[in-house]
């Protein structure tokens, strides 16, 4: 049976890590990698092929000096967006025109299958959206209350096109 | 001010300077625990050198200035004297104060203190031979086992991560490969030793460290370090179990899923995966053991090990109720696995080979009744 390959980009490894990940796990249909920083997310992404990617915005840098360089810089241009690197992930994706060729990704992915799981609001990522084209991209808002199934019915949603395919 | 002020102050001075002097001593003896003892007898021994040596140099100034300046000095001089000599004997006690609060308050205290001159010793070191220092290492593992879940034990992982990260950024240079196993394991011994365990936290920690030394390995991958790196790998691979182990017993089931993203960064890893699958049923976590068997299939290369090693927990998974036997049959109709006489036996040779008598016995049970079931 072919498993639709997951990649969950989430640092709050602390509270929802556990009761978020279980729900898919026991669905079976799905293989999930986590990333719990960009440097991991940024490695992973390079080096296993994906069906789906779920992506937080605000995330640590992790060990990569290329992350944390880039963190600094967002740290001293602009504080509330220092720990967006959720968007610069995405930027590495969908920008083809970026100026940092080291951070590049080529995961064959079009913006249907990637989707921002994250406690901003909408309204606050929808400029950075337009500017990359990703009106496609799915979105869904992360908080206190959303049951545990939250991520698995968000997978299910990105994904919805895919198994239709690749299971059915 | 008087000659009799003078001579007060060289008495109280002397008194003072034999006090300031036995006073590291004092507090090493009642306060300081006796691993953080231990280490002082190895000379870590934070600048209390220094430190005795200035409150030396204090003393004898006092003592001089006092003996020459009363033999020549007239009596208008006599209130400069004093003052200078008060000036000095409160440096004396400044010092004093100083010295304490750098050892003992500022950065967590005398531990910390220690640590970090643990970690400069290994880095210094490092610079000069292109190796880590073994003796040093093991003077870090040892304040890691002793020190307290927390703050403690994470300025021990933190000591160690800086070391790590060193070693890993002149990994194309010179590399020991000995040293990064050993400091592999002194993280470990850290968090999930039986004397201080870590917290929950320091457990995460740890474990995103190694996954970041398997990152950093596996870009770094080539034909003559296969062999280094696959001891790093295994070293981690088992050292991230016993963890998961330690974990389960005190209860931070919900760092599971980081303990299974780091094996899933191993090939291999179906025995490590089984063996906590087990151990999760044994303790009624479930959710963990479901997701264990879920993680032990969902990999690329799927031989005759990892099925030998999913089928034994399933064998387990089988005897722990109606639900969880349900749950098995449906995982190996997901994975389109069929219960074969031939694919059990092969299961159970292996578990037999490797001394597990239970899973055998709960293979062959299942062996028994698994086409009923159907």
């Amino acid at each position: 049976m072919n498993h639709l390959k997951v990649l969950w980009v989430e640092d709050n490894a602390d509270d929802d890590l556990y009761n978020l990940t279980s729900p898919v796990y026991i669905d079976g249909r799905f293989q999930l990698d986590i990333a719990i920083n960009a440097s991991e997310a940024y490695f992973y992404l390079n080096k296993r092929v994906y069906d789906v990617v779920i992506v937080d915005i605000r995330i640590p840098p992790g060990r990569d000096p290329i992350w944390r360089k880039k963190h600094e810089i967002l740290l001293e241009t602009d504080d509330v967006n220092s720990n967006r690197l959720g968007l610069e992930l995405l930027r590495c994706i969908f920008d083809n025109n970026q100026q940092q060729p080291t951070l590049r990704i080529d995961q064959n992915l079009s913006s249907r299958r990637y989707g921002v799981f994250t406690v901003e609001k909408r309204d606050e990522l929808e400029p950075f959206f337009r500017k990359f084209n990703l009106e496609d991209l799915k979105y869904r808002h992360k908080n206190a209350m959303m049951p545990h199934t939250a991520l698995l019915d968000f997978i299910e949603e990105v994904s919805e096109e895919l198994e239709s395919r690749v299971l059915g | 001010m008087d000659i009799g002020y003078l001579h007060l102050i060289v008495e109280v001075s002397v008194t003072v300077y034999v006090f300031l002097l036995g006073l590291p001593v004092l507090v090493n003896q009642i306060f300081l625990p006796e691993d953080l003892r231990r280490m002082s007898k190895r000379n870590y021994t934070g600048g209390t050198t220094w430190y005795m040596a200035l409150l030396t140099v204090l003393l004898l100034l006092i003592v001089l200035i006092v003996y020459f300046g009363t033999g020549h000095a007239s009596s208008t001089d006599l209130p400069m004297l004093g003052l200078v000599v008060t000036v000095l004997f409160l440096l004396m006690l400044s010092i004093t104060l100083w010295f304490l609060y750098q050892q003992l308050i500022r950065s967590q205290g005398y531990r910390a203190r220690i640590i970090e001159i643990i970690r400069k010793k290994i880095r210094k070191k490092y610079r000069q031979t292109g190796q880590l220092d073994r003796a040093y290492l093991a003077d870090l593992e040892h304040l890691g086992v002793y020190s307290k879940r927390g703050l403690e034990t994470q300025n021990v992982i933190k000591a160690l991560e800086d070391v790590l990260n060193q070693a890993l950024e002149n990994e194309h240079t010179s590399f020991d490969s000995m040293a990064l196993i050993q400091v592999i394991e002194t993280l470990y011994r850290s968090v999930a030793n039986t004397v201080e365990p870590g917290s929950r936290a320091n457990m995460v920690q740890v474990l995103t460290i190694y996954k970041s030394i398997l990152m950093e390995l596996g870009s770094h991958s080539s034909l003559d370090k296969e062999v280094i790196f696959g001891n790093a790998t295994r070293k981690i691979k088992d050292c991230t179990t016993k963890i998961a182990r330690t974990s389960l017993k005190l209860e931070y089931a919900d760092m599971m899923p980081l303990v299974l993203n780091v094996l899933t960064l191993i090939p291999g890893s179906s025995d490590k995966l089984f063996y906590i699958g087990i151990l999760a049923l044994e303790n009624n976590h479930y959710q963990i053991a479901t997701n264990v068997l879920a993680e032990i299939m969902d990999r690329d290369n799927i031989d005759d090990f990892t099925i030998n090693n999913y089928l034994g927990l399933i064998a387990h998974f089988y005897f722990a109720g109606p639900t969880a036997r349900h749950y098995a049959t449906g995982s190996l109709q997901n994975h389109g696995i069929d219960i074969s006489k031939e694919v059990v036996q092969k299961a159970a040779r292996h578990h037999y080979a490797l001394s597990d008598f239970v899973t055998v016995d709960r293979l062959e049970a299942m062996l028994a009744i698994y086409p009923a079931e159907v």
